[in-house]
């Protein structure tokens, strides 16, 4: 990778960011953002972020912290939860991001846990059905593997990103 | 009249009826579960009455103690909103009992209407066309035979249910089974009622519903009728009236349809009649909703009419003192239902907390909403925070009074179907009524997120990160945590 030198005083970290299912690889420093290799140019204006892109400049209308790393961006109104996360600080702390880790989705209620400690699920199968706001949600297997454990039971009240079961991935 | 009436139920709908109440003198109780307690219906009621929890069924489905507690204040009657306990025939005879008045229909009409499948008995009865369906309950295997009959695609539907819930699509035999258990499972957590029936799905078709009120002696008035074909997980995402895309003569024939039945059955209460119209034109009875429904501001803004007292007044036995002739309509008024879902990702549910709302104004603009600065969405109710509705002299006017509305409303800190509705607004078969109740799920992929702004909000979000996490390490350093030093070798 191209060497790209630091201005003085500044760091230039590399982050892991994810919306929706997509990851991203970033760099960031107090002046510039890089994102999966393509420069985003900003500046600020009036406090906001502005950004200028092939189809004008995009303003920022507003960044909500909702917890560590959690932030729901709204633009041009649309709203956008993304996680950000440094990989070298989760490796000082010793947080461990396993793709059989399932957790959820959302705030609710465990209405029912489809499998056991042991069964062999294959990617998109149920894995149990959280209610929310009065609707049924069938948390479905990321991966393909052998359920490892559960961190949850039948009438738990789970929180957002809360984690429910772990898989052995195959 | 009333003097005092408990409300018994939250949000948007609650606060509705506390403005309907105290507008005309009556006080308004409210009942409020603790995360409730500093809402906007709550702050505006009259009275407030504290239920113990937050789940549905320590709070606004808690029979036992609603009924002890409105006895207790004194009530007169009981507005049961709509969801919760508003279609709950068990619910409505302990409140005869209690002898409080009821803010709804009658214990058998709810029987009969509010069992789906009585009611298809019902319009079997008074000659009302109906969809190919099953009118009695049956098991798994029965039903599934039945299925095979009709043939495939079938709905399932609760019988205890309405309001779109507890309705499976199943689009062939394979997936009948386990469609049919889920279905059970929603409808025994929703309604406390597992029993469920089929009806053949329209592939092609609108939904057409006509707003009606009886007063208990036969006499039906209706309200016009409202579209509400845009429906994304057989929930209604934006309602309009009148129907745009039937003709006038059509309309009426609906009206009467909607009345023949209701009358039959000497309907009391606000009311909602429900068909489907299929691409041919011709119109079948689905459901009467005997509730005040989510969408009666449409019927509200072309008519003029405030539909939650004129309820309140049959129940109360009041001479309405209007005839059909009375009723008029003028214009346009379409309905957005806002709720705290991604819109995006199969409309999960997206709860935290509002940290700012600032709702639209503006010509022909009315919001619904209870929703205000620092409230949190609870997971334990219903997900909608807001209705938009506009109010135009024709329809292309309201969209665009709609449009420039959601365009100025400010939700920070959650997700919602905002964004989405401008995309349908936008749309031209929207605009030319080229729509189904099938269209928003047939057509998934034409709503998507602009990539570059999903890079941008990433660029937002990794700076505000790396802002506040220097920030941090930089108050770290000068409080002396000597292991970040070296990282930041010319702040000290």
């Amino acid at each position: 990778m191209e060497e790209i030198p630091l201005p003085e005083g500044d760091v230039m970290k590399k982050y892991k960011g994810k919306l929706e299912d997509q990851e991203y690889d970033i760099l960031v420093n107090n002046s510039s953002i890089e994102i999966d290799g393509s420069v985003l140019e900003f500046k600020m204006s009036h406090g906001k972020l502005v950004f200028s892109s092939d189809d004008g400049t995009v303003e920022v209308d507003s960044i909500v912290r909702k917890s560590e790393g959690k932030y729901i961006i709204h633009i041009q109104g649309y709203s956008f939860d993304v996680e950000i996360h440094d990989p070298m600080h989760d490796l000082m702390v010793g947080v461990s991001v396993a793709s059989g880790d399932v957790k959820s989705p959302m705030a609710g209620i465990i209405t029912s846990i489809a499998v056991e400690v042991g069964q062999e699920v294959k990617e998109g199968d149920v894995l149990l059905v959280i209610s929310a706001m009065k609707m049924e949600n069938e948390i479905l297997t990321p991966v393909s593997g052998v359920i490892k454990s559960l961190e949850c039971s039948v009438n738990e009240q789970v929180n957002p990103d809360q984690l429910l079961i772990t898989i052995k991935e195959n | 009249m009333f003097s005092k009436v408990l409300v018994a139920n939250r949000g948007e709908i609650a606060l509705r009826v506390i403005n309907s109440l105290q507008e005309h003198g009556v006080s308004a109780a409210l009942l409020v579960s603790p995360i409730d307690k500093n809402t906007l219906p709550a702050k505006q009621a009259d009275t407030i009455i504290e239920l113990p929890g937050d789940l549905p069924s320590q709070s606004y489905l808690n029979q036992d103690l609603i009924i002890k507690l409105a006895k207790e204040e004194c009530i007169d009657a009981i507005h049961p909103g709509y969801g919760f306990l508003s279609e709950n025939m068990e619910f409505r005879k302990r409140v005869d009992k209690a002898k409080i008045a009821y803010i709804g229909p009658t214990a058998s009409h709810m029987e009969i209407l509010g069992d789906k499948i009585q009611a298809r008995q019902a319009a079997i009865d008074s000659g009302t066309p109906l969809l190919p369906g099953t009118v009695s309950s049956m098991n798994i295997g029965d039903l599934k035979e039945e299925a095979k009959n009709i043939g495939y695609p079938i709905l399932i539907k609760a019988a205890a249910g309405g309001g779109g819930r507890g309705i499976r699509l199943v689009n062939s035999e394979k997936e009948f089974d386990s469609q049919a258990e889920n279905a059970i499972a929603e409808a025994k957590m929703a309604f406390g009622d597992g029993r469920i029936y089929i009806e053949k799905y329209l592939t092609s078709g609108k939904h057409i519903e006509v707003q009606i009120l009886g007063d208990g002696s036969g006499e039906v008035l209706h309200f016009f009728e409202r579209d509400c074909s845009i429906q994304r997980k057989n929930q209604k995402l934006i309602e309009e009236g009148p129907a745009p895309s039937i003709s006038r003569e059509k309309a009426s024939e609906i009206h009467s349809t909607a009345i023949r039945l209701t009358s039959y059955l000497k309907y009391l209460n606000a009311g909602t009649v429900e068909f489907m119209l299929d691409s041919k034109g011709n119109h079948y009875f689905l459901e009467v909703n005997t509730r005040i429904q989510v969408e009666h501001p449409v019927t509200e803004m072309i008519t003029g009419e405030d539909l939650v007292w004129r309820q309140i007044q049959v129940a109360a036995g009041e001479d309405l003192n209007i005839s059909q002739s009375d009723i008029r309509y003028r214009g346009h008024a379409m309905e957005a239902r806002i709720y705290a879902e991604n819109p995006f990702r199969d409309f999960v549910p997206s709860t935290g907390t509002i940290q700012k709302i600032c709702h639209p104004v503006g010509p022909g603009i009315r919001v619904d909403s209870h929703m205000t600065d620092n409230t949190s969405i609870p997971p334990f109710y219903d997900s909608m925070i807001a209705k938009l509705i506009a109010y135009g002299t024709d329809r292309d006017q309201s969209i665009s009074r709609l449009n420039r509305a959601l365009k100025s409303y400010q939700i920070r800190g959650i997700q919602t179907t905002i964004p989405y509705i401008r995309q349908i607004l936008a749309l031209g078969d929207f605009k030319q009524c080229n729509y189904d109740t099938g269209y928003l799920q047939s057509h998934q992929s034409t709503f998507t997120i602009p990539n570059h702004l999903q890079m941008i909000a990433v660029a937002a979000a990794s700076r505000e990160f790396h802002v506040s996490n220097s920030t941090e390490m930089n108050e770290k350093v000068k409080i002396g945590s000597p292991w970040k030093r070296s990282l930041f070798p010319k702040v000290m």
